[in-house]
């Protein structure tokens, strides 16, 4: 009986090992494309070792979770792939769901090992191990997603989500009937707490009313936490919803499907799960930055550079509107993503006040950029733990 | 003169048990290459290829075959901590739960004596590590001894509040001013030396010492006897004078103790840090590899090899052949299934 019970517990758990490896959405693997007849091993085509011309330049790209995400990691592999269309001497080598820390050392050293000599990571948690790394191989060039260390071969590069999230606040602080914002957060970590401050800012801008209430899921792609939070936070009356996790897909269908106006953040794609209640959304549309910065390592210009780009240098994008979107509403979200990128409106300029009334920000000052990835406050107006 | 005989008896037959094993778990190992080879042929890959890069990858060079071991260290400990309370018959799916908590109080000890020199502060955080895995599996084990909850329900309901028992300490009052889902890097004298430049650590000897050290109770010692007594027959194990609710409480604080250990190995060994939500399953992986190798050592030394093999060379087959990461999921479930299914190609395999 006991060799039964186990082996029906093995397998379930192979089972739901199967399954996870078809849970990420449209895995290539589980329907093999039809078209491709089933080949001799002989007869396989060309394997990419034996392409003929040598490529002018390998570079690695690595991703925390699944490049089909409609989130963060598609943006990421996106860009990447605009840059291998627009350099086509490079040969990309990409690997996606690349654990944490000390997890991904091992991806960038067999990255390395591939020839690879420029090293994109992308993932928040792949910033220590690409900077120790740094250190052993002088000769490759890393350049990670949203950080800030640097050296001599290792720099950052990002899009510059305030100001778009101040946008994303006003037409959200325009729509909500109940003043009541909702934000789904993985945890809470310095730049998501600035998203969420300037989100908030723009939303009383124009509505002095409105309340941000924040809820954790304390990971970036737990899926069933986050349709739970979103329904929690709808429970509360929350009228209109947005979130910084790595896959905007189940926050946005949850609040489709319970018809409640969404905005969406990392991929601009995120716009298929709500054909409805969709107000807009931001994403990252890094590809010419790649192309860029790919190019200036082929030409042994590149130099590291802290860099940070908005809407205006094309790194970040607003998506369409929704149907349900006023004119005056869509005009005065563009109003304010063009001030913002103009500099007519300063996100961060004082007076600010945090949740207990305390001035954070004087009269007159603006809270430096390199402070924003440390925020540990929230504005007033949040409701939540910055903790 | 019997004696000897008898031992050289023995040890041809422990030969032999060896020699069998490792065959059979060869043969499923090709079986499970072979129906995924059909899966990569399906996909337009050449399943050679693929299989030269995964061996180059692991088995062909020191690197790689350094990396497979480190992959395999905090496997070995979890199964380890499966397998021990198995055999009297808890079954511990809390092991992720009681890997978490030993890592906590481990990065405790490593943030709180930094002054102390590593020859202290690395048994001082095994130990913490080891009372914080024991502490999390007393609960289960306890409400079990009392005849009130089983363990299997209370062991896995854990597993999910130790995460988040973790994160409280990191996001409340460990994290730096910048990365605030980790603690600042250990000091060095908190970290596991590391072998010959790669980034094998002591942890490694930690678990083949575990499993020697298992074998050896269960066969020769009289705990060994009489926990094989109760995970047989709990009421005639009592009945013959075995003290029961002890020996449940105290093993499955020790399989807690030992996944506490595998949690502190994790941020001594490996991270060099505690990351929130640092473990991805691995307590899951022992668990698996503890019961597809029916809880015998030898078992999951060669289980934990195979999905050690799979998943780092599994890896590579993204950047040669362009592969998704799902499919590196399919072939572990491939090879995992065969094992299940044991398929009887030796004469004597059940």
């Amino acid at each position: 009986m006991h060799t039964h019970l186990r082996k029906v517990f093995v397998c379930l758990l192979c089972i739901s090992l199967l399954l996870t490896a078809c849970a990420a959405p449209a895995a290539p693997t589980a329907a093999p494309a039809p078209t491709q007849p089933p080949a001799q091993p002989t007869a396989a085509p060309a394997q990419p070792t034996a392409t003929p011309a040598e490529p002018c330049l390998i570079v690695g790209a690595l991703y925390g979770g699944p490049k089909n995400d409609a989130g963060y990691n598609q943006a990421m592999a996106g860009s990447m792939a605009a840059m291998a269309k627009n350099i086509p001497c490079v040969k990309l080598i990409e690997a996606e769901n690349v654990p944490d820390e000390a997890g991904a050392k091992t991806t960038m050293e067999n990255m390395i090992r591939q020839g690879a000599r420029l090293i994109f990571a992308t993932a928040f948690n792949h910033q220590n191990p690409a900077f120790e790394l740094s250190k052993t191989y002088k000769d490759v060039i890393f350049e990670h997603a949203g950080g800030w260390m640097m050296s001599d071969n290792f720099a950052n590069y990002f899009g510059a989500p305030p100001n778009s999230w101040y946008a994303m606040g006003v037409a959200a602080g325009s729509m909500t009937k109940s003043n009541k914002l909702g934000f789904v957060a993985a945890f809470p970590l310095g730049w998501t707490i600035t998203f969420i401050n300037a989100f908030t800012l723009g939303a009383r801008s124009v509505n002095p009313q409105a309340q941000t209430i924040v809820a954790y899921t304390f990971s970036w792609g737990d899926r069933t936490k986050e349709a739970d939070t979103t329904n929690s936070l709808i429970n509360q009356g929350v009228d209109v919803i947005t979130m910084h996790v790595d896959s905007p897909s189940t926050v946005i269908g949850t609040a489709e499907s319970r018809g409640v106006y969404s905005i969406g953040f990392q991929d601009l794609s995120a716009q298929q799960f709500a054909p409805q209640y969709w107000i807009t959304g931001t994403g990252y549309t890094l590809g010419g930055k790649i192309t860029w910065l790919t190019q200036s390592v082929i030409d042994k210009t590149w130099k590291p550079i802290f860099l940070r780009c908005g809407v205006k240098d094309g790194c970040m994008a607003i998506a369409p509107f929704g149907p349900k979107v006023p004119k005056e509403v869509q005009d005065k979200t563009l109003q304010a993503m063009k001030d913002t990128d103009d500099g007519k409106i300063v996100v961060f300029k004082g007076p600010i006040k945090d949740q207990s009334g305390a001035v954070k920000v004087a009269e007159g000052e603006t809270l430096a950029d390199d402070k924003l990835g440390s925020v540990n406050w929230f504005v007033e107006g949040v409701v939540g733990s910055p903790k | 003169m019997t004696a000897a005989v008898d031992r050289t008896r023995r040890e041809r037959r422990l030969n032999r048990r060896i020699a069998d094993a490792a065959l059979r778990y060869l043969l499923m190992l090709l079986l499970a290459l072979g129906l995924f080879g059909v899966i990569l042929l399906l996909s337009g890959k050449n399943p050679l290829h693929a299989y030269a890069d995964i061996l180059r990858a692991t088995l062909g060079s020191t690197y790689g075959f350094s990396e497979v071991l480190v992959a395999m260290t905090p496997m070995l400990i979890t199964a380890m901590a499966v397998a021990l309370p198995s055999r009297v018959g808890l079954i511990n799916v809390g092991v992720e739960g009681q890997l978490y908590m030993g890592a906590c109080l481990a990065t405790w000890g490593a943030l709180t004596f930094i002054d102390l020199p590593a020859w202290a502060l690395l048994p001082l955080m095994v130990l913490l590590g080891m009372i914080g895995g024991a502490a999390w599996a007393f609960v289960p084990g306890y409400l079990k001894a009392i005849g009130l909850v089983n363990e299997t329900i209370t062991s896995l309901l854990l597993n999910s509040v130790a995460p988040k028992v973790v994160s409280f300490f990191i996001f409340g009052f460990w994290h730096g001013p910048m990365d605030t889902n980790k603690t600042a890097n250990f000091v060095s004298a908190a970290r596991l030396p590391t072998f010959f430049g790669t980034r094998v650590d002591l942890s490694l000897i930690f678990a083949l010492a575990l499993l020697v050290l298992f074998w050896y109770v269960m066969r020769y010692s009289r705990w060994g006897l009489e926990m094989r007594a109760i995970g047989g027959n709990p009421q005639a194990a009592l009945r013959n004078g075995i003290p029961l609710k002890a020996y449940q409480v105290g093993i499955m604080c020790l399989g807690g103790a030992i996944a506490g250990l595998a949690g502190m190995a994790l941020v001594s060994g490996y991270f060099g840090l505690l990351l929130a939500n640092f473990s991805s399953g691995i307590g899951y992986m022992g668990f698996l590899i503890s019961w597809l190798s029916f809880g015998d050592p030898l078992g999951v030394l060669l289980v934990s090899f195979l999905v050690s093999v799979i998943t780092t060379g599994g890896n590579l087959l993204q950047l040669t052949q362009g592969l998704p990461y799902a499919a590196i999921n399919i072939l572990l479930a491939l090879a995992l299934y065969i094992v299940l299914a044991r398929p009887t190609f030796v004469r004597g395999a059940k």
